[in-house]
């Protein structure tokens, strides 16, 4: 069976670097587990359409990134394949952005066949850590997630 | 002939790097202004190089841009060398031009699949053209990752690379790596013959006019790294002599400076490099070229893209070259002083030339920087282009024609627009 793949993605810089966090994180939390042979961890610093190559050669894969909204800080989403994918069509290549990639994934036919992104809102321009809690609170959902959904008893 | 005023603003141009935009003011059916704005914040890079030691200056310049961070680090590395007298070998020649292999792959491909190939086939993205062309789009990604692979290798990563350094590189690439990297070329190959095969049966506008191109010229070789300056008028001059030749005015409407040879605009980048060196490039090459309808040199901006192509081969075949001949070094980089002097450097980054120059002090701090990337370099060359173009293909078309029209030839140059907004004089008081 080949490995669920959960990519924290953004940059590791600053708030955006919130999937690196998550990573670091599931891994410390995961290390013990039955389930962790079944996961493959990793971060890309902003892969851009380099994230074509990274949800290659799995069936599910479980995105992490910072989401630029400071109304609601704190706020965890999870987005599923039909709210990630849109069609708008990119303004240049340095900002390709995830939806734009994974629709391009899709016209070629080589999306996984789950996908889904967990986001937490954030303030990108705030220079302060991501509060610790909130790191816990987002890895238990995703946890909750490869649990119930991808890897049920 | 129906006379009309019409007034086209593109508030933000879409498949172009970084953001600009486009105004158009006709009056009367004729053109009566024409700006290209570029509107990112100036970024001040030469104001926050001066005062950090040399080495630091590659680190920092590769960060002017995601896309071509290579150019930078070249150009400024020759500068830098320049001053301190160091030749550092044929071993790290040859990897700055392997590594030079890799942006030019990555950044062609880029922008062929990405920005420029659907204007051609119909389409508003590249989203669209993968459901009618998937072949062709995977192609496309496969070249551009092999291009990063090719940076990755020598620099560390791909998107600002950190093994460059004046002397060579501070780590020797991975030689399993190489090993590689170099049977997945010579995979490429054909995938690069039959893009740019590809790219030579598109219907391209037929739309020559007059410029002048500027690019490097190297006796031996297609000119990446090292070279003199050279135009199609017959300049032909030492880097160091840039600024003799070359002018650079802030445009008002813009936060990018405009440059003229001579007072006039010209053109740096692929179709230039082409136009003035495509007797060196290899056989298998000229040969798609010369059983082709397009042939160089050529006064059809549209034909950049398969100048791109042509160079996207060329350079997977000179890649190909180099790592079958690489030898682990006994160092990878050679010692270097710090010393006072000013310095030049002007290699070939994927849009064209990169100018760069340098004065350090006796500790090695940078006095003083410039940087003429080639985005700017052409921006008056887009627009006098802009002009002709419009009217040649007429003022009266609908706005939605002109629009799309004005960008297919702004994209023609590939501008990177956020490496060409780097700085504005500023005078900057330490205390």
């Amino acid at each position: 069976m080949k490995p669920i793949k959960v990519i924290g993605i953004g940059s590791p810089f600053g708030q955006d670097q919130l999937g690196w966090q998550v990573i670091e994180q599931l891994q410390q939390s995961l290390a013990a587990s039955s389930r962790r042979q079944q996961l493959r961890l990793l971060c890309s610093d902003r892969p851009g359409l380099r994230l074509l190559e990274l949800i290659k050669d799995t069936t599910a894969v479980i995105l992490i990134d910072a989401i630029d909204n400071k109304a609601c800080c704190g706020q965890i989403l999870q987005l599923d394949r039909s709210q990630l994918l849109h069609t708008e069509h990119p303004l240049s290549s340095h900002a390709v952005c995830v939806s734009e990639v994974l629709s391009l994934g899709q016209a070629l036919g080589e999306l996984p066949e789950e996908i889904v992104l967990f986001g937490m809102c954030v303030d990108i321009a705030d220079a302060q850590p991501i509060a610790r809690q909130h790191i816990h609170q987002l890895c238990n959902h995703i946890q909750h997630y490869i649990d119930q959904s991808l890897m049920p008893h | 002939m129906t006379r009309k005023n019409i007034r086209i603003e593109v508030p933000v141009l879409a498949r172009v790097e970084g953001e600009g935009a486009l105004e158009l003011n006709i009056i009367g059916g004729k053109l009566h202004d024409l700006k290209l704005r570029i509107y990112e914040p100036p970024r001040y890079f030469e104001k926050l190089l001066e005062g950090r030691a040399y080495t630091e200056v590659a680190d920092m310049v590769a960060r002017i841009c995601g896309i071509c961070p290579v150019a930078y680090q070249m150009s400024a590395i020759q500068a830098i060398e320049h001053i301190l007298d160091v030749d550092s070998g044929p071993w790290v020649r040859a990897m700055r031009r392997l590594m030079y292999c890799g942006e030019w792959i990555e950044s062609h491909a880029l922008h062929i699949h990405l920005l420029a190939a659907p204007d051609f086939l119909g389409f508003n993205g590249i989203v669209a053209m993968a459901e009618q062309y998937p072949d062709e789009v995977r192609r496309g990604l496969k070249l551009q990752q092999l291009g990063n692979r090719i940076i990755e290798l020598i620099g560390g990563r791909s998107v600002h690379p950190v093994t460059v350094c004046a002397g060579g590189f501070s780590a020797a690439p991975n030689s399993e790596q190489a090993r590689l990297l170099l049977n997945d070329l010579k995979n490429a190959v054909a995938d690069a013959h039959t893009l740019l095969q590809w790219t030579t049966t598109f219907a391209f506008p037929n739309n020559p006019q007059n410029f002048t191109c500027v690019a490097l010229h190297h006796p031996e070789q297609y000119p990446m790294n090292e070279g003199r300056i050279v135009s199609s008028q017959g300049l032909d001059i030492s880097i160091d002599d840039y600024q003799q030749h070359f002018q650079e005015t802030h445009a008002v409407h813009s936060t990018a400076l405009h440059s003229h040879l001579n007072g006039k605009p010209y053109l740096v980048g692929p179709l230039a490099r082409m136009n003035l060196n495509h007797a060196q490039l290899p056989k298998p090459v000229k040969a798609i070229l010369e059983a082709s309808e397009i042939h160089f040199p050529s006064q059809n901006m549209f034909h950049s893209m398969v100048a791109r192509a042509a160079e996207i081969y060329f350079a997977i075949l000179e890649a190909i070259d180099i790592l079958q001949q690489i030898e682990t070094p006994a160092q990878s980089a050679v010692p270097v002083t710090a010393r006072a002097g000013m310095g030049y450097g002007c290699t070939e980054a994927p849009r064209g030339i990169l100018w760069h120059r340098y004065e350090l002090d006796q500790q090695g701090n940078v006095v003083s920087a410039i940087i003429i990337p080639p985005t700017s370099q052409n921006q008056a060359r887009i627009e006098e282009d802009l002009c002709w173009s419009l009217e040649q293909f007429g003022l009266a078309q609908d706005d939605d024609a002109l629009r799309l029209r004005g960008e297919m030839i702004i994209r023609n140059y590939d501008p990177c627009i956020s490496c060409a907004t780097h700085f504005l004089k500023v005078k900057v008081t330490r205390s």
